[in-house]
Parts: C-alpha cells; sequence; structure tokens
C-alpha cells in the first residue's frame, strides 16, 4: 500500500447551519481583532499598565494639593502635566495598535480578505479607527476619570458642576486626541507599507509637530502655533479646558489644529484606499 | 469588460473557464458586489449583488488567486476572524475553525503564524477561510495556482469532496482545463468577455465534437463506402471495429441513418466521439473569435 493510499482524510467536516448576526456591526469585529492583535506584544501589556502609573502619582499629589490649599497655599495645576504623561502613553499605545494597521493590510492583500466578506468600506475604515482610539481614550479618559473622581472627593471646596465640567472637558479633549491621533496613525500606515517604518514615521511626526510647534509659536509669539504639533495641542487644551488656565480662542485654535491633523489623516488614507472606496 | 454574460450555476461543481483575460475574476467580482453591473441583473443566493453586496457576500464564499492573509496571525486565528466577519459568534466561529482546519489538511499548522506557511498551505487556508461560515455558494479563482502536482490533486480533491458531499455549489474559475475536467460537472466557457457555452461538461465536449462513432452488425466496409459516396469523411479503426464519421457543418446526422437503411445495414451504435474537455475548449474559442 503506497502513502497516498494510506492517507487519512478528516470527514467530519459540516457547513455551518447556524445564524449569521447582520453585517451592521462589523467594525466592531475589526476593532476587537486589531486590539487582540496589539495585546500579543509584551511591550505592548506592560506600556498598558505602566499607562496607569502616573495616575497614582498624580492622585498623591491631588491630596497634596488640597492639604496645601486648606493651609493657605496653592500649587499649580496637576491637570496639564498629568495630561502631558499620558499624551506620551497615548503615542505609545498607537505606536502598538496602528503602525501596521492599514499598510501591512495593503501589502499582504489583506483588504480581499475583509472585501469578499460582508464590510463595507466605511466598516473597515471604523473597525480600523475605533481600535486606535480605544487605545487612546484607555490612556487618557479612564486615568482622567479616574484622576477627577479622586480630586472631586479630595478637595471638599470643588463643587458637582466643576466635577461634570471636568468629565466633559475631558471627554472633548480625549475625544479629539483621538480623533487626531487615530487618523494620522491610518494615514502614516497607508503610506509608510510596512508597520516597522511606519512605526518610526509615527514617533519621528509626533516629536517632530511638537517641536516644530513649540519653535514657531517661541519664535513668533503666536501661541496658538502650538497647535501644530497634535501632542502639544492636546496638552495646551488640557490647560485651557480642565486647568482653567486658557481663552476660549485657544481653545478653538488648539481644537482645529487636531481636527485639521485627523483630517489631513482621513484624506490620506481615502487616497490610498481609493480602489476599495465602491466595495 | 463582460457583454451578454447570461448563465446560471448549476448544483455541484460549474467550471468557469477562460483564456487570460477573459473576464473570469471580472465575472467573480461583480458576482461578489465589488464591481458595478451597468446595464444588467446578476441574482446571487436570490439577491442582487449589487444593491445589497454585504447580504451576498455574507452568502457565498470567495477564495481569491492572490496570496492574501492577515500577518502576526495564525490559521486558526485567521480562519475564525474570516468567520466573524461573514457574521459568526466569536465562539462558534473558533469550533467550526478547527473543524475546517482539519478538513482542509491543517489541523497540526494551525497554531503556526500564517507568515510562515508554504504556498500549498497558504492555499488550503484560503479555502477554510472560505468555508468557515457555512456558504450555500463558493466562488473559487485559481485555486491551484502555485501548487506542485501532490498539491494539486490533494486540493482537486478537496474541491471535489466540497461540491459532491458537503452540499456547497462550487464556481470554480480556472484556465487549467484538466483541474475542471477533473472536478467539474458544469461549464461556463468565457471569452472576450462573452459567454461561450454555458451547460453540462458532458454535453460541452459532445456539442464540440463533429465525429461520430458509428458500429454496424455486418458490413462494415460497406457503410464506409456508403458514407464516403454520400460525402462524409470516414476512417475505419480496425482495433475498435467502429467508424469514425466527421460531419461538416451542412451534414446533419440523419444522412448516416439513410446510407445504413438503403444498404440494409443495422446500426448497433452511433454516438458522438468524446473529445477532450481542451479540445472542445480550443474550438468553441476559435469558433467564437472567429465567429
Amino acid at each position: 500500500m503506497s502513502h497516498d493510499d494510506a492517507r487519512i482524510y478528516d470527514q467530519s467536516y459540516r457547513p455551518f447551519a447556524g445564524d449569521l448576526a447582520s453585517p451592521r456591526s462589523r467594525f466592531l469585529i475589526i476593532a476587537a481583532n486589531e486590539l487582540r492583535q496589539a495585546w500579543k506584544s509584551k511591550w505592548f501589556k506592560r506600556i498598558a499598565w505602566f499607562s496607569f502609573g502616573p495616575l497614582i502619582v498624580f492622585a498623591v499629589l491631588v491630596v497634596v494639593a488640597a492639604r496645601f490649599a486648606a493651609l493657605g497655599g496653592q500649587m499649580e495645576d496637576v491637570w496639564m502635566p498629568f495630561w502631558g504623561i499620558q499624551m506620551f502613553f497615548a503615542m505609545l499605545m498607537v505606536f502598538f495598535i496602528g503602525r501596521g494597521a492599514v499598510g501591512e493590510d495593503l501589502r499582504t492583500g489583506a483588504l480581499t480578505v475583509y472585501f469578499s466578506r460582508p464590510v463595507s468600506f466605511m466598516q473597515y475604515l471604523a473597525g480600523k479607527w475605533l481600535a486606535v482610539a480605544v487605545g487612546v481614550l484607555g490612556v487618557t479618559l479612564v486615568p482622567g476619570v479616574v484622576l477627577a473622581i479622586f480630586r472631586w472627593l479630595a478637595e471638599p471646596d470643588t463643587g458637582l458642576l466643576d466635577f461634570l465640567l471636568w468629565l466633559g472637558s475631558l471627554l472633548l479633549i480625549s475625544g479629539l486626541a483621538a480623533l487626531c491621533m487615530g487618523w494620522v496613525i491610518l494615514a502614516v500606515s497607508a503610506l509608510s507599507g510596512r508597520a516597522r517604518a511606519a512605526g518610526i514615521v509615527w514617533v519621528v511626526l509626533f516629536f517632530v509637530s511638537f517641536g516644530i510647534g513649540e519653535g514657531l509659536a517661541e519664535a513668533t509669539g503666536i501661541y496658538e502655533l502650538n497647535a501644530l504639533g497634535f501632542g502639544q495641542a492636546s496638552e495646551q487644551l488640557a490647560r485651557g479646558l480642565l486647568g482653567g488656565g486658557g481663552t476660549l480662542g485657544e481653545v478653538f485654535w488648539f481644537s482645529l489644529g487636531q481636527l485639521g491633523w485627523a483630517l489631513l489623516g482621513l484624506v490620506v488614507v481615502l487616497f490610498k484606499l481609493r480602489r476599495w472606496m465602491r466595495v | 469588460m463582460l457583454f451578454g454574460v447570461s448563465f446560471e450555476v448549476q448544483p455541484g461543481c460549474t467550471g468557469l473557464l477562460g483564456p487570460n483575460g477573459a473576464g473570469k475574476s471580472t465575472l467573480i467580482k461583480t458576482l461578489l458586489g465589488q464591481l458595478p453591473l451597468r446595464p444588467g441583473r446578476v441574482a446571487v443566493a436570490d439577491r442582487d449583488p449589487a444593491a445589497d453586496p454585504l447580504r451576498v457576500r455574507q452568502s457565498v464564499g470567495y477564495m481569491p488567486e492572490s496570496d492574501v492573509y492577515l500577518p502576526g496571525q495564525n490559521g486558526l486565528e485567521l480562519c475564525a476572524f474570516c468567520g466573524q466577519l461573514s457574521g459568526m459568534r466569536r465562539a462558534d466561529a473558533v469550533s467550526k475553525a478547527h473543524e475546517v482546519l482539519y478538513f482542509v489538511g491543517l489541523g497540526e499548522s494551525r497554531y503556526r503564524e500564517v507568515d510562515g506557511y508554504s504556498t500549498g498551505m497558504r492555499q488550503r487556508l484560503k479555502l477554510a477561510g472560505s468555508l468557515v461560515h457555512g456558504p450555500a455558494l463558493l466562488f473559487l479563482d485559481e485555486p491551484t495556482t502555485g501548487l506542485d502536482p501532490s498539491g494539486r490533486d490533494e486540493m482537486l480533491q478537496l474541491i471535489d469532496d466540497v461540491a459532491h458531499k458537503r452540499s456547497i455549489n462550487v464556481l470554480f474559475s480556472s484556465h487549467i482545463l484538466r483541474d475542471i475536467e477533473q472536478t467539474c460537472d458544469h461549464v461556463v466557457v468565457l471569452n472576450e468577455g462573452r459567454v461561450l457555452f454555458s451547460g453540462s461538461r458532458n454535453e460541452f465536449q459532445n456539442q464540440e465534437s463533429r465525429t461520430l462513432h458509428v458500429k454496424v452488425k455486418e458490413g462494415r466496409e460497406r457503410m464506409a463506402e456508403g458514407l464516403r459516396s454520400a460525402g462524409f469523411e470516414v476512417i475505419s479503426r480496425e482495433g475498435t471495429g467502429h467508424l469514425e464519421v466527421a460531419l461538416s457543418e451542412d451534414q446533419r446526422i440523419e444522412a448516416v441513418w439513410k446510407t445504413a437503411r438503403d444498404l440494409g445495414l443495422q446500426i448497433r451504435h452511433l454516438a458522438p466521439a468524446t473529445v477532450s474537455l481542451e479540445q472542445a475548449f480550443e474550438k468553441a474559442v476559435d469558433e467564437g473569435t472567429s465567429g
């Protein structure tokens, strides 16, 4: 008996006969898959846990500040430095989740995997963006809300209205950060093709835009030019909305800066994926 | 471009035949709703892919020709993800992915990263991914591309199994005629965006045959002479005992019966000579191109 004759075929496969869900919520499956893949990296897990470290430090600072204030002293507001650190963690989270999101799909032909199944172009984009947004919100909004609750409890002078304003501001700032960082990393990924290259470009872009924004603002004396750096813009928004240190005009410009980055990223992604837009 | 394409996919395995550039992949993409159809109407599983592409794609499976995978995932994850994208619950998708990966012969390799799979393994994985959600109709675009002879045979056996034992209808696009001949019951022949033939494979091969095998009880040489006198081209096959009668375009089969009757001979066997699918295909394409 030859080897071929002795081959044993598994005959147990039977076509799936259960119900299939409506195609409307496929973006959630795409986002969950992206996060599951990112979670495989031990560095991603470490950064996710470390991102809650500053929360402990700033919680202690909030208690110290409350005691100090009771004694008649005044401390610098904690929101801006806290947000600056969390933005750094957000940049790292985005690095892990988004660097290969679109580029690797283009390189390996994975778009065919998506679009030969009940997934629309918009659901694909929404799923990819949502994964990055969850990462950003996880290290900005979640610890921010926890810190806000802690501060509300620690500071007897803070009323419910102040607390609700903090929550609204946190939602706005972190939402804008997620919008901006999400579309920018997807654009970088789509342009770079390979995850490694996209990761490097992303980190460089984050710091270079930061430097250019700050440099131009200092050179020209136009403070709003800080909006050119998307990390910086988010930090300044935190100062303006949470720390009470900014004008409405500044808030507008820093919001616009982030929306501009998001729009630029979206346009680049749409351009790179234009042949799939009809599906 | 496709022109005046009209056919129905029959139960079992239907081969979509055509030379490179005939429009096979375009047709499949149109059936998946990835390309618009203007004007025209297509129904896949009683749905219009142009109007409701997502529902259509939910009810079909598609194995693309090109190498496609999601980097960083193992076979099981990719297959389960395909199931989830098609609408399966995660638990169902994972369970079915195990099953279908064993079925295609990747059971032992299912936890290996797809990046390290060979071409043959990736072909099997693509088949598994297209089967995991239990589609009613399966589109296979050149499924044996890049496979060695034994890999090709195994892939064809799997396709045959799916089409004839698992009640999944298959539309199998290929330009390799031996693959189609081995697995398909029906064929659709495309050339330059037009359908040249649509029907059963035997019918296609017989239709393209203009040669008859004729056997008479006695008087084979008399019959041959009679047919030659009637204008037929006749070859007498000594070994088989039958005559090969070539029909020209204006000659009809009734003339063979009439010749036998006039000579007082009894016909025992008369049937179209079987031609290979390759011969039939070449003839159909030549006629289609010149016509």
